[in-house]
């Protein structure tokens, strides 16, 4: 801006700045209206068949003390059976997505990675995890183990 | 002199973070990065605000032109989206389609955009070769822009056919397996072109994987390609004379396609079976021409046995030479439709024949 001349002020030239600001945000809608398909579209969605959910095993699969990891809606879920009952929790772990193991001496999960510790019900027993383990529904009827029904 | 903060500065002098948010001021975008970083000259600049003007005269072909390279980019676009879900095996591929076209969020617009895009890229490509024929824009010494233009031509066909087979349903599947049949009628040879196309005996996971490497590979390479050759003769109408006008047949465009996708959704039809083939196996429109000449053709057969199903693809063969050598054949200098009444008569019968045979071919 040369010196001497009068400084630009957005206050002297409303019309201006509103008329843009009208164009801007009108442009600004029509390029969200375009990229809104297209970002619902790259977001694939849950798996909407309820009924393939249910991951059914069969009980010797898992004997009592034992665990197993499946695979329970695209989310590695570990089963484990104790002398306490039938237990499913995500085997995600809260702190860097490791997956975790049964330890079955201590009667605790255990995180490979960086020594989280989960007990049954998927609280934090001891280490970084920030959040406990996601339980998962999980029932056994005769000699089949349903994961994902109540 | 002006003094604004991008000329006080040297010109190796860092931005640093301020100059950096003076790219995105009006002036700051015309002088440091249109012109001082992609060199693009005032005189170019000046062109272009020109252009932006609306002009009174049209000139058709290049609207024509430039929205085909615009939907041939919105085909790569889509293709693109479509490729992240769609896995190119007999096992997957129908029920891949289905899952974007119905379970996806806006799949069945992306599929759709795709769909009727390459619909509307062969017919403006046979509009925009019917306006070239009849402005006689192809003669000397733009004979390579029509030599390109008629490879973009049996490009787009080919990206029709090949993409035709991907969605792995029943039409695609023995549309595709009529087709591939077609080189049979060389006798020696083809046998070879028929295992080339196919990869096999049958349409199979062979074909399938061909097919899609040649449309998601080697067609996109070759049309860029062809685009720049055929390009090159008429650089100076690469800057369309009236942007505006431009823009808006490009919108129009888009609107078409969206409208197309909406109204009327690209087909799923029913997962290929090679063990049953359906009532009436018809190519997609742009073939039907072909089909109902080889259909015609079966009318020679008291020449023997050999002669329709060759002679059909023989007379094809003998059009798709007499188009690539038109601007060698007419050697009239003139441009002037008025002055080339030969060459207008055989465009408008060509064009009459053309539409003649798909409308037979549609209603056989």
């Amino acid at each position: 801006m040369e010196s001497g001349k009068p400084k630009k002020s957005y206050l002297t030239t409303t019309r201006r700045v509103f008329t843009n600001s009208l164009m801007g945000g009108i442009i600004g809608g029509v390029i969200g209206w375009f990229l809104y398909p297209i970002f619902r579209f790259l977001i694939p969605p849950k798996n909407i068949n309820q009924d393939s959910n249910i991951v059914k095993l069969n009980a010797t699969e898992i004997p009592v003390g034992k665990s197993k990891i499946v695979n329970y809606n695209e989310i590695p879920t570990i089963v484990i059976r104790t002398n306490q009952g039938l237990f499913a929790l995500t085997a995600v772990c809260t702190h860097l997505g490791c997956i975790v193991n049964w330890d079955e001496v201590n009667q605790e999960i255990v995180c490979p990675c960086h020594a989280a510790k989960y007990d049954l019900n998927g609280n934090v027993l001891s280490g970084p995890a920030p959040k406990p383990l996601t339980l998962v529904k999980a029932k056994i009827i005769d000699d089949k183990i349903l994961i994902g029904e109540a | 002199m002006a003094t604004t903060a991008s000329n006080k500065r040297k010109p190796n002098e860092p931005l640093g973070l301020k100059g950096l948010l003076h790219w995105f001021t009006p002036t700051g975008f015309r002088e440091d990065v249109l012109k001082k970083r992609l060199n693009i000259s005032e005189n170019l600049l000046q062109k272009f605000k020109q252009n932006l003007q609306p002009k009174k005269k049209i000139r058709l072909s290049a609207y024509i032109g430039w929205t085909i390279v615009f939907v041939f980019l919105m085909e790569c676009f889509t293709g693109m989206f479509l490729m992240m879900y769609y896995h190119p095996t007999v096992a997957e591929a129908f029920a891949n389609v289905r899952y974007i076209t119905n379970i996806i969020p806006y799949g069945w617009l992306i599929r759709g955009i795709h769909f009727w895009g390459s619909h509307i890229m062969i017919t403006l490509v046979l509009l925009h070769l019917f306006h070239t024929f009849f402005k006689g824009a192809y003669k000397a010494p733009r004979e390579m822009a029509w030599l390109s233009g008629v490879i973009l031509l049996f490009l787009s066909l080919a990206f029709g056919l090949t993409g035709y087979l991907l969605p792995w349903n029943q039409i695609s599947f023995w549309a595709v397996t009529v087709v591939t049949e077609v080189p049979m009628a060389f006798p020696y040879i083809g046998h070879y072109l028929k295992l080339i196309a196919r990869g096999g005996e049958n349409v199979s996971q062979v074909t399938l994987t061909r097919f899609f490497a040649m449309h998601v590979m080697a067609l996109p390479a070759l049309t860029t390609f062809f685009l720049v050759l055929h390009f090159l003769p008429i650089k100076k109408y690469l800057i369309p004379k009236d942007l505006i006008t431009y823009a808006i047949a490009i919108l129009f465009c888009f609107g078409c396609l969206i409208s197309l996708a909406t109204l009327s959704p690209a087909p799923i039809h029913d997962k290929a079976d090679p063990f049953h083939t359906p009532d009436k196996v018809k190519a997609e429109w742009y073939f039907l021409a072909c089909q109902e000449i080889l259909a015609l053709a079966e009318h020679l057969d008291f020449l023997g046995s050999w002669a329709p199903k060759l002679l059909g693809v023989i007379i094809q063969i003998v059009i798709i030479i007499l188009l690539f050598l038109i601007p060698f054949i007419d050697r009239n200098s003139a441009r002037n439709p008025k002055k080339r009444p030969i060459a207008i008569t055989f465009l408008s019968l060509s064009y009459v024949a053309f539409i003649l045979l798909t409308l037979m071919a549609k209603f056989r």
